[in-house]
C-alpha cells in the first residue's frame, strides 16, 4: 500500500512563495500528473516529496506515516530526473544496480535484478555500454530501469519525456503508462505537457502560481474546468475565451462580446465575464434551434487533412470595429478562403461561463442542464 | 520469465515502523561539513596563520632558540636594531632592484609572447611545450646548471664568449653584475610559466567578439586596446601581484647557492636577510622583527598596486 | 586572431631565439653528465666518449640513492595526503550550506597568498619541540593542506549538474558514498593537474628541507645536491648526472599525466 498525502504544504524562497496550501491525496497504485506551466511550483513540490527539498510548512505522508522530516534516501521512493542523471563514469549496469550496491546486495542477485529490470526495458544489449554512448532514447529507458531495480513506494518522474524529440515521446509516454500499469506502483508525474496529461493520468493535478486549480480525472477536467486557466490550458487548440459583458435587458440575462449574445441563467450577475467555447463544439449551421447559432469571418485555414481548424472573426452586424476571435476545429476537410463567412452552430450544453476573476459559473447558461 | 525477478516488486514491505523509526531521529547534519573540512582548518591554522601571530609575537623577544634559555621580551628593540644594520640597507635596496627589474622581464615580457601563441593556436604546441620545461625542474638544477655555465675558467660561456672574440668576466663574483646574473636566471625560469597564464587568460576570450569586431572594421590595434587588453588586465593584476610577493623567495635558492648574498651583500634581499638572522646566526628576535617588516613591506607593495592598476582600469572604462 | 606576416615572421623569430636560450643550458648539462672526466672542460657539445662513469660516482660518493628515496617518499605521501585532504575541504564547501562558509573559503585561499617567509620560524620551533628534526614528519605535515586543491576541485565538484547528485541521494547514497563513488571517479582531469602541480612543489623544494634535514636519514635531493655542490666542488660531471637524476622524475610525472591537463588549461584557445 503506498497511498500519498500532501497536508498544507508549502515552499518558500526567501520571500517568493513557490508553492501554497498544496492538499492532494493519492492512492494506492494511482499515476497521478503534477501539470502547469513553467513556474507554477509543480516540479518544487515533486522535489518535497522525494526529499530533495524541505517544506517550509506542511506535512507529507507515506502510508500515514509522517515522512516530512526523513531524508530522501530513506524513503523508499525512486525519481526519474530530466536529464535523466546517469553516472557518467559507470557503465549502464552499473548504473542501474548503484541503489543495491549500497545495500550490500550479494553481486549475483544484483546482477539478476539489474537483468531483469534491463529485460523489462529492451536494454539488456546495452548494460556494458557507458551514458555517453547512448542516444537520449536509451538513457531514458536506463533511468527508469535505475527506479524499478529499487522496487520503490513510488516512482516520481520529473518531466522525463521534454528532452526527447516528438516522435520518441508518443512511444515513451505509452510505454511508461505501460509499465506502471504492469508495476502497479503509485506514481507522481510532473509535466508542462497537456497531452502526456490527458493521455497518462488516472488524474491531473493543474497547478498555477504555486496553488493548485483543479483536480480529476482527464475528463472531468476537460468537461468541467474550474476556471479559464484549467479551461485553456487543456486540449489542443485551447479553448477559446472571449471576453464580454453580462447585462440585464428586458427581463432576460444576456452574455454580450462582438458577434455573440448568449442567454444566461437568471442568476448571474451582471458585470464583465468570459465565455468558453472549446474549438471542436463548434459545427456547421444546423437547424436545431435550440443551438446557438454564429456567424464569423474566416481569416485564416489551417488544413490538417482530418481536420480544419479555422480562426473566425466574429463581429456585431453593426459593422463595428470589435471582434471576438474564435478558432472552430470541424472533422474532414473543408474548403474555404479568407474573408468568406461562415455560418456555425455550437450546443449550448457545450458553453462555459467564467466570471470575472476567472472561476466557472455553475449553470451559467440558460438552458444548459448541468 | 521477466516477471519472476519483479514479482515480489509488489509486495509491500512494511515499512511503517521502519519509517516511523527513523522519523523520530531528527537528522542534524549541521557538523558533517566540519568534519570535512577539520583537516584543512586544522592544518592552516596551525602551520599558517597561527604562526603569523607567533612570528609578531617573537619580534619583540630576545631568543637563540635554545629551549634552555629563555626569551626575554625586549619590545620594539629588535627592530631598531634590524633597521638599523648595515646588511638592511644593502637587502631593502636590493629588494627593489629585484622587483623593479622582475616586472618587465615576468610580468610584461610574456604578454607579447603569449599573445603570439594565442594567435598561432594548436601548431604552437611545439613552443609550448619547451616554453613549460623550466618550470618542472627546480631551482636547484637551475642554479647548477648555470653556476657550471658561468664557471669562470673554463665554463661554456666564456669559451663561447671567448670564441667570438669577447673576454668574459667572472660575474658572479663581481657585485655590480652577480645580482643581475640571479635576476637573469630566476627569469629564465619563470618566463615559460606566466606566458602559460596569460594563456590561459586568453584562452577565456571568446574569439566570437574578435570575428565581430573585424566585421565592424577594426584594425589589430584597435582590437588589442578595447577587447583583449582589458580582458586581459586580471590576469595582469594576478601576475604581478603574485611576482611582487613570490620573487624574493624564488631568489632565495640561487642566492643561497651561488654567491650567498655577497659579494659585498650585492645579491642579498630582505628574505635572505630575514634568513642569516633566524638560521644562521640564530638570533631569532631579530629574524622575527625582520620578518614583519618584510611582511609591512610586502603589503605596501600590493597595495600600491592595486590602487594604482584601479586608476588604469578606470581610465580604460 | 590572426597576425599579419611580417609580424608572424617576428614572432617566431623572438620565439625561437627564446626556446634555443632555454634549450641550450639543457644541452650543455646533457653533454656534460655523459663526458669522462677529461673531456668534461672541452668545448664539444657531443662527448667523444660517452660515459656513465659520472653517475656511478654520483650515487658511490654521496648518498645519492638515500636522497632519491626520501624525497620520492615524502612526495608520494604528500601528494596523495593533499589531494584527499582538499577532496574533503573542496566537497565541504562545494555542497553544504553553514553559516560562514564564504569567510571561511576566502581564508583558506588567502592562505595561498602568504608566503613562507612569514611562517618559517615558528614553524622550525615548533618542529624542534616535536622533535620532528631530521624526519619524513617535517617534511610532510606541515605541508599538507594545500589551498589551490580545495580552490581548483571546488570548482569543478560546483559544476556537476544537481541532478546528478540528487539522483544519488535518491539512490541510498550518504555524503561520504556520493563524494568517493559518484563525484571523485568524475574529477579526473583535476586530480591530474594537482597532482602535477604537488609532485612539482615537493620535488623541488629548497628551502624548507634546507632548515629542518640534516643527514641521509631525511635529506632530500635538493639539499643533496647543495650538499655535493659544496663538498665535490671540481666534479662537475657528477654534479651533471645529479641535476639529471633529480629532474628527470618531475618531467616523467608531467609527461604522464599532462595529456588530460595541459589541454584542459589552453585548448578552448585553439578552436578558432
Amino acid at each position: 500500500m503506498a497511498s500519498i498525502q500532501f497536508s498544507g504544504i508549502a515552499k518558500d524562497f526567501g520571500d517568493t512563495k513557490v508553492v501554497c496550501d498544496f492538499n492532494l491525496e493519492i492512492a494506492d497504485g494511482e499515476f497521478v500528473v503534477l501539470v502547469g506551466p513553467s513556474g507554477c511550483g509543480k516540479t518544487t513540490s515533486l522535489r518535497m516529496l522525494a526529499g530533495l527539498e524541505k517544506p517550509t510548512s506542511g506535512r507529507i505522508l507515506l502510508n500515514g506515516v509522517d515522512i516530512t522530516h526523513v531524508p530522501s534516501k530513506s524513503r523508499e521512493l525512486a525519481m526519474v530526473f530530466q536529464s535523466y542523471a546517469l553516472y557518467p563514469h559507470m557503465s549502464v549496469e552499473e548504473n542501474i544496480g548503484f541503489s543495491l550496491s549500497l545495500k550490500k546486495m550479494p553481486r549475483a542477485e544484483i546482477q539478476r535484478q539489474v537483468a531483469a529490470a534491463a529485460e523489462r526495458l529492451e536494454i539488456d544489449h546495452l548494460l556494458a555500454r557507458k551514458p555517453r554512448e547512448l542516444s537520449g532514447g536509451q538513457r531514458q529507458r536506463v533511468a527508469v530501469a535505475r527506479s524499478i531495480v529499487r522496487q520503490p513506494q513510488a516512482f516520481l518522474f520529473d518531466e522525463p519525456l521534454s528532452n526527447l524529440d516528438a516522435k520518441l515521446r508518443h512511444s515513451a509516454r505509452i510505454e511508461i503508462r505501460k509499465l506502471q500499469q504492469q508495476l502497479g506502483t503509485t506514481t507522481v508525474y510532473v509535466t508542462h505537457d497537456q497531452i502526456e496529461a490527458m493521455t497518462m493520468a488516472d488524474r491531473i493535478v493543474v497547478m498555477e502560481g504555486g496553488r493548485i486549480r483543479q483536480v480529476g480525472t482527464p475528463m472531468q477536467l476537460y468537461m468541467n474546468p474550474n476556471c479559464v486557466f484549467v479551461a485553456s490550458f487543456l486540449g489542443a487548440p485551447p479553448t477559446n475565451c472571449i471576453k464580454g459583458e453580462v447585462r440585464h435587458a428586458d427581463g432576460d440575462v444576456l452574455f454580450t462580446a462582438p458577434g455573440l449574445s448568449v442567454r444566461l441563467a437568471s442568476h448571474v450577475t451582471d458585470g464583465p465575464a468570459t465565455l468558453g467555447i472549446r474549438p471542436e463544439s463548434l459545427m456547421p449551421r444546423t437547424d436545431n434551434a435550440h443551438h446557438l447559432h454564429l456567424e464569423g469571418v474566416v481569416r485564416f485555414v489551417e488544413a490538417l487533412g482530418a481536420e480544419t481548424l479555422i480562426d473566425l472573426g466574429l463581429s456585431s452586424k453593426a459593422g463595428s470595429e470589435a471582434v471576438s476571435e474564435v478558432t472552430a476545429r470541424l472533422p474532414g476537410h473543408h474548403l474555404l478562403s479568407a474573408g468568406q463567412v461562415l455560418p456555425l452552430s455550437i450546443d449550448r450544453t457545450s458553453l462555459r461561463l467564467f466570471d470575472k476573476s476567472g472561476d466557472v459559473i455553475e449553470g451559467g447558461i440558460a438552458g444548459a442542464p448541468r | 520469465m521477466v516477471d519472476t525477478a519483479l514479482a515480489d516488486a509488489k509486495a509491500p514491505v512494511a515499512t511503517g515502523t521502519k519509517l516511523q523509526n527513523l522519523n523520530a531521529r531528527m537528522t542534524s547534519t549541521s557538523w558533517v561539513p566540519w568534519l570535512y573540512l577539520a583537516p584543512t582548518l586544522i592544518l592552516l591554522g596551525v602551520f599558517t596563520y597561527w604562526p603569523l601571530i607567533q612570528t609578531a609575537y617573537l619580534s619583540l623577544v630576545e631568543w637563540n632558540l635554545n629551549p634552555g634559555q629563555t626569551a626575554d621580551f625586549v619590545g620594539l628593540s629588535n627592530y631598531g636594531r634590524v633597521a638599523g644594520g648595515t646588511l638592511f640597507q644593502s637587502a631593502f635596496v636590493n629588494t627593489l632592484i629585484y622587483i623593479a627589474a622582475s616586472i618587465p622581464l615576468k610580468v610584461l615580457l610574456p604578454i607579447p609572447v603569449a599573445m603570439f601563441l594565442w594567435s598561432l593556436g594548436g601548431k604552437g604546441h611545439f613552443y609550448r611545450a619547451i616554453l613549460f620545461l623550466p618550470t618542472l625542474i627546480s631551482f636547484v638544477v637551475v642554479g647548477v646548471a648555470f653556476m657550471w655555465i658561468l664557471n669562470p675558467i673554463l665554463g661554456y660561456a666564456k669559451q663561447y664568449a671567448a670564441m667570438i672574440g669577447i673576454h668574459m668576466p667572472n660575474l658572479l663574483a663581481s657585485p655590480g653584475s652577480a645580482i643581475w646574473v640571479i635576476i637573469g636566471i630566476s627569469s629564465w625560469k619563470v618566463l615559460g610559466f606566466n606566458v602559460l597564464l596569460y594563456l590561459a587568460g586568453l584562452a577565456s576570450i571568446n574569439r566570437d567578439y574578435i570575428e565581430a569586431m573585424r566585421m565592424d572594421g577594426a584594425g589589430d590595434g584597435t582590437i588589442f586596446f578595447r577587447l583583449i587588453w582589458p580582458l586581459l588586465t586580471p590576469t595582469l593584476m594576478f601576475v604581478l601581484i603574485s611576482t611582487v610577493i613570490f620573487t624574493m623567495q624564488q631568489v632565495f635558492t640561487p642566492i643561497d647557492l651561488m654567491t650567498q648574498g655577497g659579494p659585498s651583500n650585492s645579491t642579498t634581499n630582505l628574505f635572505y636577510m630575514v634568513y642569516q638572522y633566524s638560521f644562521v646566526t640564530f638570533d631569532v628576535g631579530g629574524g622575527a622583527a625582520g620578518t614583519m617588516m618584510l611582511f609591512a613591506f610586502l603589503m605596501l607593495m600590493v597595495f600600491i598596486q592595486l590602487r594604482v592598476l584601479d586608476k588604469r582600469v578606470q581610465y580604460k572604462q | 586572431m590572426q597576425l599579419s606576416r611580417p609580424w608572424t615572421v617576428v614572432g617566431h623569430i623572438v620565439l625561437l631565439l627564446i626556446c634555443i636560450s632555454i634549450l641550450m643550458p639543457m644541452v650543455i648539462v646533457l653533454s656534460t653528465a655523459f663526458k669522462p672526466m677529461n673531456e668534461v672542460y672541452a668545448v664539444a657539445l657531443v662527448p667523444q666518449h660517452p660515459t656513465l662513469d659520472n653517475f656511478g660516482r654520483l650515487f658511490q660518493n654521496t648518498a645519492f640513492g638515500w636522497y632519491i628515496w626520501n624525497t620520492a617518499g615524502t612526495t608520494v605521501l604528500r601528494v596523495v595526503g593533499q589531494l584527499i585532504i582538499g577532496v574533503l575541504a573542496a566537497y565541504a564547501f562545494a555542497r553544504f550550506h553553514f553559516r560562514g562558509r564564504d569567510t571561511l573559503f576566502t581564508l583558506v585561499i588567502g592562505a595561498m597568498m602568504i608566503p613562507q617567509v612569514l611562517t618559517m620560524l615558528p614553524i622550525y620551533i615548533m618542529m624542534a619541540q616535536l622533535g620532528w628534526f631530521d624526519t619524513w614528519w617535517a617534511l610532510i605535515i606541515p605541508n599538507l593542506a594545500t589551498p589551490i586543491a580545495v580552490f581548483l576541485l571546488r570548482q569543478h565538484i560546483m559544476s556537476f549538474p544537481s541532478e546528478l547528485m540528487d539522483a544519488a541521494e535518491m539512490d541510498g547514497a550518504g555524503h561520504w558514498t556520493a563524494l568517493w563513488r559518484v563525484i571523485v571517479p568524475n574529477l579526473g582531469p583535476a586530480l591530474a593537474a594537482l597532482t602535477i602541480i604537488i609532485f612539482i612543489e615537493s620535488w623541488n623544494e629548497y628551502f624548507w628541507p634546507l632548515l629542518v634535514t640534516e643527514s641521509p636519514k631525511s635529506r632530500t635531493i635538493q639539499i643533496g645536491l647543495r650538499e655535493f655542490l659544496q663538498e665535490g666542488m671540481s666534479d662537475y660531471g657528477a654534479l651533471m648526472a645529479g641535476i639529471i637524476v633529480a629532474s628527470i622524475p618531475a618531467v616523467a610525472v608531467f609527461l604522464f599525466f599532462q595529456r588530460r591537463v595541459m589541454d584542459t588549461f589552453v585548448s578552448s584557445g585553439l578552436k578558432g
